[in-house]
């Protein structure tokens, strides 16, 4: 849940920014599941998620998928790709002394089959991963001439 | 109305309210000054704007798109918007001494706390 400094911030309501009043009201009901992915998309079991926001794309060539996560190095992040399931996990030390928190973070989200394990590739910038995930050769639609 | 104003008046289309998106944002409490953590995946470096007009902090910042149409969305979360965080600050805060820098998509920003708001510790004679 966002902490809000009450030394530093006067109030947050809706006349400061429209969106704030909408925010706590949802987070009063829902907690902090309701800034989770999981609250939008725990209609989907085999998308279980904790904590950050993903897309996933496709085209002819492959998939694409694009995980927000800012502040992470890369070097705190795993990917692994098992099967048709891809797994973006991990966890980082923000802060110093007492201010120091451990963020983890782990989703696993579902890809489709066929993908060359050799070509994925994993690109991080400005706090978004983004990996892409080329299809084998042979899964890739081809235009059939009929003779 | 007057034909000349009507003609000057934008298409519908364009009068669409902009539509923003409210960052995460933490505070964190250092001794004079507070650090505004703004969380910005997807801005790069450079194109957010922090301005304090007042005792109002307002921070912009424009996404560079992530998505193409040679791409088609299978799973969508990640809002496309841009970026808008308002804050109505309680302290005074040294305006010339405010200062921001970007990393991996998180903007920190330092707002001084002002030398005659900071606590003073009056001395009994």
């Amino acid at each position: 849940m966002e902490e809000i400094n009450m030394k530093l911030i006067k109030y947050d309501n809706f006349w400061n920014d429209p969106f704030a009043e909408l925010d706590n009201a949802m987070r009063q009901v829902f907690g902090d599941r309701f800034n989770s992915p999981a609250f939008f998309w725990n209609a989907f079991p085999a998308e279980l998620s904790s904590g950050f926001r993903v897309d996933s794309y496709v085209s002819d060539d492959g998939y694409m998928v694009v995980a927000e996560l800012p502040g992470i190095p890369k070097e705190a992040i795993n990917i692994n790709l098992e099967n048709a399931l891809l797994t973006i996990s991990g966890e980082h030390k923000e802060g110093k002394g007492d201010d120091e928190q451990t963020v983890r973070f782990n989703r696993t989200i579902t890809v489709g089959d066929g993908i060359d394990a050799n070509k994925v590739e994993a690109t991080l910038k400005n706090g978004l991963l983004t990996i892409t995930l080329p299809k084998v050769e042979e899964r890739k639609p081809r235009a059939i001439t009929v003779n | 109305m007057s034909t000349e104003l009507s003609k000057q008046e934008a298409p519908l289309s364009n009068m669409r309210r902009q539509e923003y998106v409210r960052p995460h944002y933490e505070i964190v409490d250092r001794e004079h000054s507070y650090e505004v953590v703004v969380h910005l995946p997807g801005v790069e470096k450079g194109k957010s704007t922090v301005t304090l007009e007042r005792e109002t902090l307002l921070v912009e910042a424009e996404r560079i798109p992530h998505w193409d149409d040679n791409w088609k969305a299978i799973h969508r979360e990640i809002p496309r918007a841009d970026y808008r965080l308002r804050l109505q600050l309680n302290v005074h805060i040294d305006e010339a001494r405010i200062s921001a820098r970007s990393t991996d998509g998180i903007l920190h920003i330092t707002l001084p706390v002002a030398e005659e708001a900071r606590p003073k510790t009056i001395k009994i004679k």
